[in-house]
């Protein structure tokens, strides 16, 4: 597989994942554009792999990780403008729910909504989490379960970790 | 304290769904491959590992812990303190019940505040135990200091970008008044990260009341103050109910999500982490004209290998500095611990530049 094919049968998957992951379109197509870069350049090594696609998310997630942190500050307020042109037709109620969670994602530190989207928007173990991220299993779990105690999301099973300490006053 | 925050009231699958639409929301894959051609090969970050690799350090390592913090005080965030601008500003905040109404005037500072105790005898070299026991007694001791507590980014030697916080207390109590003030510096957009300099672009006061610890996230009543600088190529700072354009301030007062602004990691854990064998004494050097401790993590530490050293006073037994490295990235972070004079105090201002309207 060339990485023209690639690209053409993969990129927008990709896009998706880095849409989700950032939370913004033109982050999103910026973090995505740096590590094609780089891929392109690497593909004969990165083409040979089993799963290349696994192995550009993770890329991605780095890429997001390490985004300048003016990058996401310059993002212009208002996620809203990146809305196809108009409200969902969904209930107001429904409407203004997801977009005070779209906001409530958006103030979770960057690994905790990596930690996030990569269980909620891949559907990724925790073992599997851990990978992408370099990080231990237990760490991943203290990330999701800082995250869902942040957006005040009820678990259907309880995380089996000890809640995160906070400091001893 | 377990258990004061409010019941949760949303589920799995709404995360699910919103990260879904989200995702539906992808730019064209045709126009990132037209605009990835008419790049060129440029190059930039490093890769992960690849099966067999050994794994370099990269960027996705540096501020590994500290990642929370300060997107919490932009995103939402950064909050502020315009109350200082009204604030007769002295010793220590009052506890409160925790009631809007609520941002009392500072009363005077103490008479002094001359730091905790020195509890290992001068010209002893403690070791990690004795240490760590001796930092836990130290922070406890300052928890009515202002921390002032300053982030530098370098990437290949340069800085890039830079973050001053003010906290005070240092170790708020539940029901306690806090105030802090975060400015935040950064390359302006587009120029070039080798030639470019550090230039101003947002300062931010936030004071709520510090809730008890929670599983769950909290609204308190809280007062932010966001001035978000023009001339730094952005648009605007923080979003929503917080959207500053650039080249105006604004401050917001109300119940808010509580955002934690106390310096990472915190002084307690790294204590802990010190008794655990995480860090290990490599030296006692002379650092801002006083005898430290250096330590570096092990390989058992936080951060998995990737070097990371810590400075602590030997007068005070406070960290003093820690630089993190990975690959070409590296965070140069300095603590203050300084008494609530009024001078001190006065950090917790956010001037508002000249010229500049409010907008919200």
């Amino acid at each position: 597989m060339t990485f023209e094919d690639f690209a053409g049968a993969r990129l927008q998957a990709v896009l998706r994942f880095a849409t989700a992951l950032t939370g913004d379109p033109d982050l999103a197509k910026d973090v995505v554009q740096e590590v094609l870069i780089r891929v392109s350049s690497r593909w004969q090594e990165i083409g040979q792999l089993d799963h290349p696609e696994a192995y550009i998310r993770k890329m991605v997630v780095n890429e997001y990780l390490s985004w300048r942190r003016r990058s996401w500050r310059l993002i212009p307020s208002g996620t809203s403008s990146h809305l196809p042109g108009r409200p969902s037709p969904d209930p107001a109620d429904g409407y203004v729910e997801r977009q005070a969670l779209l906001a409530e994602l958006a103030k979770l530190s960057r690994r905790q909504r990596t930690a996030l989207v990569l269980r909620y928007y891949e559907g990724f173990s925790d073992a599997e989490i851990a990978d992408v991220m370099g990080c231990t299993r237990s760490t991943v779990r203290g990330h999701v379960f800082k995250a869902l105690a942040a957006l005040r999301v009820e678990l259907n099973q309880p995380l089996t970790i000890t809640a995160p300490r906070q400091e001893t006053r | 304290m377990e258990g004061v925050g409010r019941a949760p009231a949303r589920t799995e699958a709404d995360i699910r769904a919103v990260l879904a639409e989200l995702g539906r929301r992808a730019p064209s894959a045709d126009d990132v491959l037209s605009e990835l051609r008419a790049a060129g090969p440029r190059r930039r970050g490093t890769s992960p590992q690849l099966p067999g690799q050994l794994r370099t350090a990269g960027p996705h390592r540096r501020r590994i812990a500290r990642l929370g913090w300060p997107q919490l005080a932009v995103s939402a965030a950064a909050v502020a303190t315009a109350v200082a601008l009204a604030l007769t500003l002295g010793g220590s905040p009052s506890r409160t019940g925790g009631g809007p109404g609520i941002f009392p005037v500072l009363p005077n500072p103490p008479a002094s505040a001359d730091g905790p105790p020195v509890i290992v005898p001068s010209g002893h070299h403690p070791s990690s135990a004795e240490l760590a026991k001796a930092m836990l007694t130290a922070f406890s001791a300052a928890a009515d200091d202002l921390v002032y507590w300053t982030t530098d980014d370098f990437r290949a030697g340069h800085l890039i970008q830079t973050t001053r916080t003010w906290s005070w207390p240092a170790i708020p109590r539940p029901g306690q008044v806090q105030y802090n003030r975060d400015v935040f510096s950064a390359i302006p957009r587009g120029a070039s990260e080798a030639m470019g300099s550090v230039k101003l672009t947002e300062d931010n006061g936030y004071v709520t009341v510090t809730p008890h610890p929670s599983r769950y996230g909290q609204d308190e009543p809280a007062r932010l103050t966001m001035v978000c600088y023009a001339g730094t190529g952005q648009v605007g700072c923080g979003g929503g109910r917080f959207d500053t354009p650039a080249g105006t301030w604004s401050e917001d007062t109300g119940v808010m999500p509580y955002i934690d602004y106390r310096p990472s990691p915190r002084g307690a854990d790294l204590a802990r982490q010190i008794a655990r064998g995480q860090w290990r004494i490599v030296g006692h050097p002379l650092l801002r004209g006083q005898r430290a401790i250096k330590l570096a993590q092990t390989r058992s530490g936080t951060f998995e290998g990737h070097p990371v050293f810590l400075w602590v006073s030997v007068a005070t037994y406070l960290p003093l500095r820690m630089i993190w490295v990975y690959g070409k990235f590296t965070e140069v972070d300095n603590w203050y611990y300084l008494p609530p004079s009024k001078a001190n105090l006065a950090h917790l201002r956010v001037p508002i530049p000249p010229g500049y309207q409010r907008s919200g």
